[in-house]
């Protein structure tokens, strides 16, 4: 692959949203998901609403992205397309502009996060959920997904 | 018997000396009332201690050893022996008596031991004056047992809770005991024993004219016939003792085959825990399957809902392909190359060599921009999404369902496991225990059963052989007697005896008749006498079989012993013992026992109480009630008042542990 594809490179490093870190424990802890899967659930889930939600730190779970699959850089690099963020090739290789694709991926997964902690994980003791939990957190995820797959999106 | 006084001295919670007085003639009911724990059953426990010498009591459940002297006495007096003395003055054949039983105790190191025990019995004369005339414990309990049996005893003084007398009656009861009482009381026994008398006087009477007769063939045919009568003497022993193991047995089966009922159920619960165990373990492991797919799909299925975003993207990476020239990408040469087919025409490259240069031609001049792979990433997202969309929506949903019946099946079966195992777990030893008296005691107890009744058969076909011969011989002897005319005196007196015995016999037969044919209207109309109104038609019949084995029939021809209530039961029991009572004492007023009962009312309704108060007083010669508070309350004092029966009452004060008093008192306190 090419130098520009930053996604794929060893040196980068994804670091999500201080807030949502409770999010990540859950579901690490109750279904046994890798950190850079619950990011891109995450993602789509934000992507879906069509909104970004920012923070103010960003020191939650740390991944390399070169970890994610190939449909996961793919969907990553559709969305800064899709958001105007990259326009051509020179820009993949700018710095500011990776910065600021790092920084759209996470306010998606933000938003996600957000809902994940409002819907999926509401009624749970969030601070609580783990393997016991399991059944439970991936019924309520599951119900959510498939009703979200029929609903409008934004 | 008329009870007339008691008094106590040391004895159970009763430290200071205590007297009571019984109520007789007109005013003949007595009434002793107190709070559980000051002393009640202490009096009924002395009036049998008195009596019988007995330290425990029919209701006395729990193997633990009963002592008889005050604790606090004892502890005052440690190592050294306290007297408890129960005094009990009695009317008995117009004659008075006193009866004194004492029994000596100590405390050492926490234990108690009997020491000994003591009794006497005294006759006041006309003048007053007192004259021991029994001067030991045994030869007391002997004088009072003929005046009341020891098993008879438990008809006139019982604890109304735990009466058992109906059920010892029922044909179901190997108790043979009561049944034999009841024959005590109404005089039959005796009249066996008058024959049997009888019968040994002709005996001895044939056996002196045989040895008067002189003949040696007399001689051997009387042996003979006193030998084979010794012999059926034994043989009906042996059978008395090979029933009682039969009913003993039978009991015990009865008592097994019950247990083993109820294991059944036990045996059940078990084979239902196990196979839930089963189908909670099934359910459990689709769980785990079931949810390893569901989380691998998570992820894939929630790129689904992000799937909007590519027909927006779609036609800006084909206006950035253009841009680059890459109108195709680099993989679609070296894949058609790889398959032989060209991805662009169709074409085969085995039947186009031309095809296939091109096709190197343009891979040798491929020149793609560095974006080309990006774009791959997206395009292969896209179609990836879209390839996931049209399996894993329908797969999701048929996880999610087969996970929630599989949860719900588990759960299920958990709280069939969880209930049962309740009783299954504190029931595993008995389970286990039944489980070897299913296989090793009722086998044996069948076989105790059939060789006792074997054992029974076999002795009848001895006895019926034993009958012919002795009536062979007895004929052989008479014709062989009537030869010797100087042995007509001794014979006629022979004669005469049999014609007695014979006569009596028909007596008894007919007594035996009359009194249980007796017994059973007075229970009937006893009953009614006590019962209320709405019971009056409950029973239609009673029966009282040969063997003293009563039936109650009711209106539909049902025996009703199983099927009334408690309180019914109480009430029947009494009517029983008052019949029982009304008939013996038929022309023998000695025989008139107090009814001396503890705990009375506990089982009854209060229209029952009213109607046991008004009507006992007038089918008792006395009757001592020891009754708890709740037992007396405005409702059963009234009733009492109203009754007019009442002589004295007495109420249990607890001044301590251990120490109660008791306090002559009236309804008015």
């Amino acid at each position: 692959m090419a130098d520009i594809d930053f996604l794929n490179s060893g040196n980068q490093l994804f670091r999500t949203a201080t807030q949502y870190e409770d999010v990540y424990n859950a579901l690490a802890n109750s279904l046994g998901l890798r950190n850079h899967d619950i990011f891109m659930i995450a993602v789509y889930l934000g992507v879906r609403s069509g909104k970004k939600e920012s923070a103010r730190n960003y020191q939650g779970k740390e991944f390399r992205p070169s970890y994610l699959s190939k449909k996961q850089q793919g969907v990553l690099y559709g969305l800064a397309f899709r958001d105007r963020l990259f326009k051509k090739e020179a820009d993949f290789k700018d710095p500011e502009l990776i910065n600021d694709a790092k920084l759209l991926f996470n306010e998606y997964a933000n938003q996600g996060a957000m809902i994940i902690r409002d819907t999926v994980l509401n009624g749970f003791d969030i601070s609580q959920v783990g393997k016991k939990e399991q059944s439970e957190v991936a019924r309520s995820i599951v119900q959510y997904l498939l009703k979200e797959k029929d609903a409008t999106p934004f | 018997m008329k009870l007339q006084n008691l008094k106590l001295e040391n004895f159970r919670q009763f430290y200071n000396p205590q007297e009571i007085d019984f109520a007789a003639n007109d005013k003949n009911v007595t009434l002793i009332i107190g709070v559980n724990g000051t002393g009640k059953t202490g009096i009924f426990r002395a009036i049998i201690f008195a009596l019988y010498g007995e330290q425990r009591l029919q209701q006395d459940t729990t193997g633990e050893k009963v002592h008889l002297v005050n604790f606090q006495k004892l502890r005052e007096n440690s190592e050294k022996p306290v007297i408890a003395t129960v005094t009990l003055q009695f009317e008995y054949d117009n004659k008075q008596y006193i009866l004194v039983r004492k029994i000596a105790e100590s405390e050492q190191n926490g234990e108690i031991q009997e020491i000994s025990q003591d009794a006497s019995l005294s006759l006041i004369s006309d003048d007053g004056e007192t004259n021991e005339v029994i001067h030991d414990a045994n030869s007391v309990t002997d004088f009072i047992s003929q005046i009341l049996p020891a098993r008879v005893r438990n008809f006139f003084f019982f604890d109304a809770e735990r009466l058992q007398l109906l059920t010892d009656l029922s044909s179901n009861s190997s108790s043979t005991n009561i049944k034999q009482g009841v024959q005590d009381i109404l005089q039959v026994s005796n009249l066996q024993r008058s024959l049997n008398i009888l019968k040994r006087l002709h005996d001895t009477e044939m056996r002196s004219i045989s040895a008067a007769s002189g003949d040696p063939e007399i001689e051997r045919l009387s042996q003979q016939i006193d030998k084979d009568q010794s012999r059926v003497n034994e043989i009906q022993k042996e059978n008395t003792y090979y029933q009682q193991k039969v009913q003993a047995a039978q009991a015990e089966i009865q008592n097994v085959e019950k247990q083993l009922a109820d294991n059944k159920q036990l045996q059940q619960d078990k084979k239902d825990v196990d196979a839930q165990k089963k189908i909670k373990e099934t359910a459990d492991n689709a769980v785990v399957t079931t949810l390893k797919n569901m989380i691998g799909d998570i992820e894939p299925c929630s790129s689904i809902l992000a799937r909007d975003m590519f027909p927006q993207i779609m036609p800006q990476i084909k206006d950035m392909r253009e841009d680059q020239r890459d109108l195709f990408s680099k993989q679609v040469l070296t894949q058609s190359l790889q398959n032989g087919v060209c991805m662009l025409c169709g074409n085969d490259l085995g039947n186009h060599p031309e095809a296939e240069r091109h096709i190197n031609k343009l891979l040798e001049n491929y020149q793609s921009s560095e974006l080309s792979g990006i774009l791959d990433l997206v395009e292969r997202a896209n179609e990836r999404i879209n390839e996931d969309l049209q399996i894993l929506p329908d797969k999701m949903n048929n996880n999610y369902q087969s996970l929630v019946k599989s949860t719900e099946e588990a759960e299920k079966a958990q709280a069939i496991i969880d209930r049962k195992s309740v009783s299954l777990d504190a029931n595993m030893d008995m389970a286990r225990n039944l489980e070897e008296k299913e296989h090793t005691t009722l086998p044996e107890l069948h076989a105790t059963v059939n060789d006792n009744k074997a054992k029974i058969i076999s002795n009848e076909d001895k006895l019926e052989q034993l009958s012919d011969q002795i009536n062979e011989n007895q004929k052989n002897r008479e014709v062989k007697l009537n030869e010797q005319s100087e042995l007509t005196i001794q014979r006629s007196v022979a004669d005469k005896t049999i014609s007695i015995l014979k006569e009596l016999q028909t007596i008894v037969s007919e007594y035996d008749d009359e009194a249980r044919s007796e017994l059973s209207q007075q229970v009937k109309y006893m009953f009614n006498q006590l019962i209320t109104e709405q019971d009056q038609n409950l029973i239609k019949e009673v029966n009282i079989s040969k063997n003293y084995e009563m039936e109650i029939l009711g209106e539909n021809g049902i025996n009703l012993l199983n099927d009334i209530s408690m309180g019914q039961s109480q009430v029947l029991s009494l009517a029983f013992i008052f019949a029982l009572a009304k008939l013996a004492s038929k022309g023998r007023d000695e025989i008139d026992f107090p009814l001396f009962v503890d705990t009375p009312f506990a089982r009854l309704d209060s229209q029952i109480r009213d109607h046991i108060i008004q009507k006992t007083p007038g089918l008792s010669s006395q009757w001592v009630l020891l009754l708890t508070d709740t037992e007396f309350t405005s409702r059963e004092k009234t009733s009492f008042i109203k009754s007019n029966g009442v002589g004295y009452v007495y109420k249990l004060q607890k001044d301590s542990d251990g120490q109660t008093s008791i306090l002559k008192s009236t309804f008015e306190d």
